[in-house]
C-alpha cells in the first residue's frame, strides 16, 4: 500500500490565482481581501487534511471472476473498507494501474467503520490469462485541488476465454451429415430403450426389468439390461503443427497470427454450439502441448475445452509430425486448419475447414435467420472408403 | 441521496451570493434584482423538465462581446482602480450567459470558478461590512458546495462510463452511484468540521498577514467616506453612503445639549503636503513636537495646555459617539483644548495642526465614544499655548504653473485697498488683512458659477504632464469638494498664503430627539483652512454648499432610516477586522508574548490551564469513543448522541464482557447475535457460557427491554463480569 499525493492541473491553476489574490492584498490595503486569500489558502490545507486523513485508514480488496470471455465484459468488484472510526471517505474512484480497457468503478461514500461495494468492467481483447496487479484509489475530495491516491498490490488473475460467435443456423448439421456421428446405441448399460443382453437378478433390481420366460426357463431370476441411448458426437481437432512462420497465407488477407486465433475462434464457436445441441465434443490440438480431452457432454466440459483453447500458446514450439489418433467411438471429425489442409491427418473419413472460413460460418448480426448450409463449402469432406 | 439536486441547489445560492456580493460593492440593488432573477429563471429553464439551453455558439459571441466591451471601458479609462469593477461586470455577464447553458459537471466547475472570480473582485472594489459578510458567507458555501460538486461530478463521471459500456457488447445495466449508510450526515459534519477548521486557518493566516501600512479602516475609493489623505486622479463616481458614521452631541459652557450651527464642520485629518508627481494631498510625516495624553474611566478630561484649564468662556463640550465609522483620526471642530474617554486610551496631539490621533488602537480596536472640550474663538494666546512652537510655512506650492493661474486670478478680480509689501512692513497685522481678503476672494471665485460641483467623475480624464488642480481650473471645472480645497490651498500658497487641506465631516442634520448631531457618511468632505493670525487659523470651504446638500439629500431613502439597526455591527467589522493593520498585529504578538514571559507564577498558571485542557480532551475522547462503540457494537448509528452516551454508561459491562471475550480469544463476530454468541461460547467452554448468559440476559433488559438501570444495578451488573473472566482463565 502507497499513499501520494499528486500534482493537479486544477490545483496548479488555483496556487496560480491564489499566488495573484495574495499579490493583489499586499499591494492594496484591503483586509477584506488580505481574509480572502487566508481562505484561499487555507483552502489548500483544508484539502490535505480533510480527504488526506480518512485514507490512511482505507484498505480494499479486488474480486474478480475466474473465466471471463473475449469481447465480454468482465466485471471485477472492489470491496472498499474505511477502517477509520471518525472520517467518512467520498468520491473514490477504483482504477486499476494494468493496461486494461475499461472503465472506472465509483464509490460515493464509505461511512466510518463501513464497507461498500463497487463494481466495474473490463472487455479483455485477447484470450488467456489476464492478470491484474495494482489497483489505486483516488479522490480530489473535498475541493479538487490536490489528488490523493492508495496504490494496493494485490495480484489477480483471470483466464479469459476465446470469442465464441454464433454459427449460422444448421452448420452444425451440415457438418456433421453424412458422417457417423448420429445417435447411436451405447455399449454402456442405461436407462436406455435398446436391448443389450440379460444377466443374472441382483438385489435392487426392478420388477419390471426381469425377464420372465428366461428366468422360467433357466429356473433362476434372470433381468433384461437395456444401453444408454449415446448421444451425437463430435471431435474437434485444431491442427497447428505448423509454426507461424511458415503458414502459407494471402498477403492482402489476414495475417498468419490473425489467422490462428481465427481457428482457434472457430473451434471454440463449434463446441459451444455442439454442447448447446446436445453432442458430446472432444478437443484435440496438434502440434501444441495441451491435455487429452475425454469425450464429455456437459458446461463444465465445455468450459474445460474453452479454457484448454484460452491456454494455448501460439508461441510455443510445434510438433510437426503430431498424428490425430483414431477415434475409439462413432464420431464426426471437424478438423480446421490453419492455412491449408492436410488430409493424410486423418485415418477415417473427416470434415476439413479453414480458418478462413470463420466469417462465412458466423451467422451475420442483421440477418441472422440466413440460410448458412449452402454458405458452407468445406474444403473437403472424406467419406469413409472414399479417395481421399 | 439525491447529490445532484442537492448540489444544483447549493450551486444555485453560490451564485447568487457572489451576485449580491458584486451590488453591495458596487452599491446597486439593480445588479443584485436583475443577475438574481436571471440566475433563477436561468436554473428553472436548463434544470427544469425540458432542460432548455442556450446553443454554445450564442454564449461564446456573447462571452467574447462581453470581453470586447470590458477591452474597450479599460482603455477608456486606464485606472488599477477600475480594472477589477470592468473585469466583474464582465465575469457577471459570462456567469449568467453560462448559466443558461447545458449543464454538465465541467460546466458547473466554470460557473464556480466565474463566480469566484466574481467575489475576489468585489472583494477588490470595497471592504465595506456587507461585501465582508457575503463574502465570508460565500466562503462558507463554497465548502460545502464544492463538496457536492465532487460527489455530483464523480456520479456523473460513473454514470457515464456506465453509458459508454452499454454501447459494447454484454451491456451492463446502469447502476447508481454505491454509498454506505447515512453519507449525509457524514457529508454534513465533514462540511461542519471544514468550515470551523477553515475560519481557524484563514484567521490564523489573516493575522500573520504581513502588512506595512496603516489601514484607515475602509477600501475602495469609489464610495464617500473619510480618508486621511486625497488622491486627484482616482476618477470615477463616488456613489454616496447614508451609513451612519457617527453621532455628535454639543454641550453648551452650562452643560446643556443643543445645536450650535448647521452645517458644523467636523476636522479630522490636516493635509498640508502635496504631492504632484500623484495628485495625492497628505499629512506631514514630522512628528516631532507631538504630545501623547493618556485617557480612562477615572482620569476626567486630560489638558493641552495649562491655560486652556482655566479658560472659562465659550468652552464648549462635543461628545462624539461613532457609530459605523472606526478611525483612529478624532474629529473636532473647535480648537481641541482637552480629551476624555470613558476607555484606556491614548491620543496624540499634532501641536501644528491641532490634529488628534488615537494611538491604542491595536487588538483594542478604534475608540467608540470620547469627548472633546473646545473653544470656538481661541485667544491669540491660548492658541499659542495649545499650539506651542512657531508654526511651520505652508506657503509654497510645487507648481509653478499654478502661480499664473492665481495671479491671473487676482488681477481679474482687482481688489481694491489691498494691504501691499509696504503697509505690510509698515504694519505686520496688515499681512493677516491681506492674506483673509485675498482667500475670501479665492473662495467667491470657486464657489461662483464657473465651477460646478459633481461626483462623477467619470469624465476627469488624467492627461500626462498635467496638474490635476490645474486641469481642474482651466479645464475640466468641476469636480467634488477635494477638488474645490485642493484648488484653493494651491492658489493661495501659489501666491504666499499659508493655507492646508482639512478633511473630516459636514453635518447637515441635526436630531433633536436625541439632542444631536447625525453625520452620514455622505457629509465627508474637505476644506481649507488659512492661516489669518500668528496663531490662528480660517475656515474656507470653496465648495458650493447648496449644491453639495442637494445632492445629499437626493441620495437619502426610507431605508436610512433603519441603518441604526447594523451601525453597531459596522463598527465592530470596521474596528476590529477593516482597520486590523501592522501595529494591531504587533500588539498581538506583543500580548502572545505575554503569555510566555509570564515568569514562574506565570508558567504554573499556563501549566495548570494546560492539564485542565489536556483532562478535558481525554475525556471527550474517552466519552466520544466510547459513544462511537455503542453505535458500532450496539447498532445505535442513528440514536442521538446523548442517547448513546447514556446507553454505554448503562451497558458498560456488556462491553467489558465482550473485552474479555476478545482477550481470551472468543471475539463475538459483528454478524452473530449476543444468544448465538452465548451458545458458541457454551459449546467451547459451558462455564463461560453460562456467565457469559447472565450478562447478556441483563444486556437484553436494559438495550431492549427499556429498563434504565440504577446507581446500584449498574454496579450490580458490573458483578458479572469477574466470574466470567475468571471462568475464561480456567479455559
Amino acid at each position: 500500500m502507497r499513499r501520494r499525493y499528486h500534482i493537479h492541473p486544477p490545483g496548479l491553476l488555483y496556487l496560480v490565482v491564489v499566488v495573484l489574490v495574495g499579490l493583489a492584498a499586499a499591494n492594496r490595503p484591503s483586509n477584506l481581501l488580505v481574509w480572502v486569500f487566508a481562505a484561499m489558502l487555507s483552502g489548500v490545507l483544508l484539502s490535505g487534511v480533510l480527504s488526506g486523513q480518512p485514507l490512511m485508514k482505507l484498505r480494499a480488496v479486488r474480486t474478480m471472476p475466474r473465466t471471463g470471455r473475449v469481447g465480454e465484459p468482465v466485471i471485477v468488484r472492489y470491496t472498499v473498507i474505511n477502517e477509520s472510526s471518525l472520517w467518512p471517505l467520498f468520491a473514490l474512484f477504483v482504477r486499476e494501474l494494468s493496461v486494461v480497457p475499461g472503465s472506472r468503478a465509483f464509490v460515493q461514500h464509505v461511512g466510518p467503520g463501513e464497507q461498500v461495494i463497487a463494481e466495474t468492467a473490463y472487455w479483455p481483447a485477447q484470450r488467456g490469462p489476464m492478470r491484474l496487479e495494482r489497483f489505486r484509489i483516488e479522490t480530489v475530495f473535498p475541493f479538487g485541488l490536490v489528488m490523493k491516491s492508495v496504490r494496493f498490490d494485490d495480484a489477480s488473475e483471470c483466464l479469459v476465454l476465446p470469442r465464441v460467435e454464433r454459427l449460422r443456423p444448421g452448420v452444425l448439421v451440415s457438418l456433421a451429415s453424412g458422417t457417423v456421428a448420429g445417435p447411436s446405441t451405447s455399449t454402456r448399460t442405461g436407462p436406455g430403450s435398446d436391448f443389450l443382453g440379460i444377466r443374472e437378478y441382483r438385489p435392487g433390481d426392478g420388477l419390471r426389468h426381469i425377464a420372465w420366460r428366461r428366468s422360467a426357463s433357466a429356473g433362476t431370476l434372470a433381468v433384461i439390461e437395456r444401453s444408454i441411448d449415446a448421444p451425437p458426437r463430435i471431435r474437434v481437432a485444431l491442427d497447428f503443427r505448423r509454426p507461424t512462420q511458415a503458414l502459407r497465407v494471402d498477403p492482402a488477407g489476414r495475417a498468419a497470427r490473425e489467422l490462428e486465433e481465427d481457428a482457434i475462434v472457430l473451434a471454440a464457436s463449434v463446441l459451444s454450439h455442439a454442447q448447446r445441441d446436445g453432442y458430446e465434443t472432444r478437443l484435440c490440438v496438434l502440434g501444441l502441448p495441451s491435455p487429452a480431452m475425454p469425450m464429455r457432454r456437459g458446461h463444465w466440459h465445455l468450459q474445460k475445452e474453452l479454457a484448454v483453447l484460452a491456454a494455448l500458446d501460439l508461441d510455443a514450439p510445434r510438433d510437426a509430425v503430431a498424428m490425430l489418433p483414431a477415434e475409439r467411438e462413432r464420431a464426426t471429425t471437424l478438423v480446421i486448419h490453419v492455412d491449408r489442409a492436410d488430409m493424410r491427418l486423418v485415418a477415417d473419413g473427416a470434415v476439413h475447414i479453414g480458418a478462413t472460413q470463420l466469417g462465412a460460418l458466423i451467422a451475420p448480426v442483421s440477418a441472422p435467420t440466413a440460410a448458412a448450409a449452402a454458405a458452407i463449402a468445406p474444403i473437403s469432406a472424406s467419406q469413409p472408403g472414399a479417395a481421399s | 441521496m439525491n447529490v445532484a439536486l442537492l448540489f444544483r441547489r447549493a450551486a444555485l445560492l453560490l451564485v447568487i451570493l457572489s451576485i449580491a456580493a458584486f451590488a453591495a460593492s458596487e452599491r446597486s440593488g439593480w445588479v443584485l434584482v436583475i443577475g438574481g432573477l436571471i440566475a433563477v429563471a436561468a436554473a428553472r429553464i436548463t434544470d427544469g423538465p425540458r432542460k432548455r439551453h442556450l446553443p454554445a455558439w450564442v454564449i461564446r459571441f456573447g462571452v467574447f462581446i462581453g470581453i470586447g466591451w470590458g477591452g474597450v471601458q479599460f482603455m477608456a479609462r486606464p485606472s488599477p482602480e477600475e480594472a477589477p469593477r470592468v473585469v466583474a461586470y464582465v465575469v457577471l455577464g459570462a456567469l449568467l450567459l453560462k448559466l443558461l447553458d447545458r449543464k454538465t459537471p465541467s460546466d458547473w466547475r466554470q460557473v464556480m470558478a466565474l463566480s469566484i472570480v466574481l467575489v475576489v473582485s468585489s472583494a477588490l472594489s470595497s471592504g465595506d461590512f456587507l461585501v465582508g459578510v457575503l463574502v465570508i458567507g460565500y466562503a462558507v458555501a463554497t465548502i460545502v458546495t464544492t463538496m457536492l460538486y465532487h460527489l455530483h461530478a464523480g456520479a456523473e463521471r460513473a454514470a457515464d462510463d456506465r453509458r459508454a459500456a452499454a454501447l459494447r457488447p454484454g451491456a451492463l445495466p446502469p447502476m447508481e452511484a454505491p454509498h454506505g449508510a447515512a453519507p449525509m450526515r457524514h457529508l454534513r459534519r465533514l462540511a461542519g468540521a471544514g468550515v470551523i477548521l477553515g475560519i481557524l486557518l484563514s484567521g490564523m493566516v489573516f493575522v500573520m498577514f504581513p502588512r506595512e501600512s496603516v489601514l484607515g479602516g475602509q477600501s475602495g475609493t469609489k464610495q464617500s467616506g473619510f480618508r486621511p489623505d486625497i488622491s486627484l486622479w482616482s476618477a470615477g463616481r463616488v456613489s454616496l453612503s447614508s451609513r451612519v458614521a457617527m453621532t455628535v452631541t454639543l454641550l453648551d459652557p452650562r452643560g446643556a445639549a443643543g445645536p450650535l450651527t448647521l452645517p458644523l464642520r467636523l476636522r479630522g485629518a490636516v493635509l498640508d503636503v502635496y504631492f504632484a508627481n500623484d495628485g495625492k494631498w497628505r499629512g506631514s510625516s514630522i512628528h516631532s513636537g507631538d504630545r501623547s495624553y493618556q485617557t480612562g474611566p477615572t482620569q476626567g478630561f486630560q489638558w493641552f495646555a495649562a491655560e486652556a484649564r482655566t479658560e472659562r468662556s465659550n468652552v464648549w463640550t462635543q461628545v462624539v459617539e461613532m457609530r459605523s465609522l472606526a478611525s483612529e483620526h478624532v474629529f473636532t471642530s473647535w480648537l481641541p483644548l482637552a480629551v476624555a474617554s470613558d476607555e484606556q486610551r491614548s491620543f496624540v496631539v499634532d501641536p501644528r495642526t491641532a490634529e488628534i490621533t488615537e494611538s491604542t488602537a491595536g487588538i483594542a480596536g478604534r475608540p467608540r465614544t470620547y469627548s472633546i472640550r473646545m473653544q470656538g474663538y481661541p485667544s491669540g494666546v491660548l492658541a499659542h499655548a495649545v499650539a506651542g512652537g512657531s508654526p511651520p510655512s505652508t506657503a509654497d506650492f510645487p507648481v509653478p504653473e499654478m502661480r499664473v493661474i492665481a495671479e491671473r486670478i487676482l488681477a481679474d478680480a482687482a481688489l481694491v485697498d489691498l494691504p501691499d509689501a509696504a503697509a505690510i512692513k509698515a504694519d505686520p497685522q496688515q499681512k493677516w488683512v491681506r492674506q483673509r481678503r485675498i482667500a475670501a476672494m479665492f473662495q467667491e471665485y470657486l464657489s461662483g458659477p464657473r465651477f460646478a460641483y459633481t461626483t462623477d467623475l467619470s469624465a476627469f480624464r488624467r492627461i500626462d504632464g498635467k496638474d490635476p488642480i490645474v486641469l481642474f481650473l482651466e479645464r475640466y471645472r468641476f469636480g467634488h469638494c477635494e477638488y474645490f480645497a485642493s484648488a484653493m490651498v494651491a492658489l493661495c500658497r501659489s501666491v504666499g498664503i499659508e493655507a492646508r487641506v482639512v478633511t473630516g465631516y459636514m453635518a447637515t442634520e441635526y436630531d433633536t430627539v436625541s439632542d444631536r448631531y447625525v453625520i452620514r457618511e455622505s457629509g465627508a468632505h474637505a476644506w481649507a483652512e488659512v492661516r489669518t493670525s500668528e496663531w490662528q487659523w480660517g475656515t474656507f470651504d470653496p465648495s458650493p454648499i447648496a449644491e453639495l446638500l442637494a445632492i445629499q439629500q437626493a441620495n437619502r431613502t426610507w431605508m436610512d432610516s433603519f441603518r441604526w439597526v447594523l451601525d453597531p455591527i459596522e463598527f465592530a467589522w470596521n474596528s476590529q477586522f477593516a482597520s486590523f493593520d501592522s501595529r494591531a498585529q504587533a500588539d498581538l504578538l506583543d500580548a502572545a508574548n505575554r503569555w510566555f514571559l509570564m515568569g514562574p507564577a506565570g508558567a504554573l498558571w499556563l501549566g495548570l490551564v494546560g492539564i485542565v485542557l489536556a483532562i478535558a480532551a481525554t475525556a471527550v475522547w474517552v466519552v466520544g469513543g466510547r459513544a462511537r462503540r455503542v453505535a458500532r457494537e450496539l447498532g445505535a448509528r442513528n440514536e442521538r448522541l446523548a442517547t448513546r452516551i447514556a446507553l454505554g454508561r448503562d451497558v458498560s459491562f456488556y462491553l467489558d464482557a465482550l473485552d474479555a471475550l476478545t482477550r481470551a480469544g472468543f471475539e463475538k463476530p459483528r454478524s452473530r447475535t449476543p444468544r448465538m454468541h452465548v451458545q458458541a461460547l457454551q459449546r467451547k467452554n459451558p462455564q463461560a457460557g453460562a456467565a457469559f448468559s447472565a450478562v447478556v440476559e441483563r444486556f437484553y433488559q436494559i438495550r431492549y427491554g427499556g429498563l434504565h438501570p440504577s446507581r446500584a444495578e449498574r454496579v450490580a451488573a458490573d458483578a458479572l463480569i469477574p466470574p466470567l473472566r475468571a471462568a475464561l482463565a480456567r479455559g
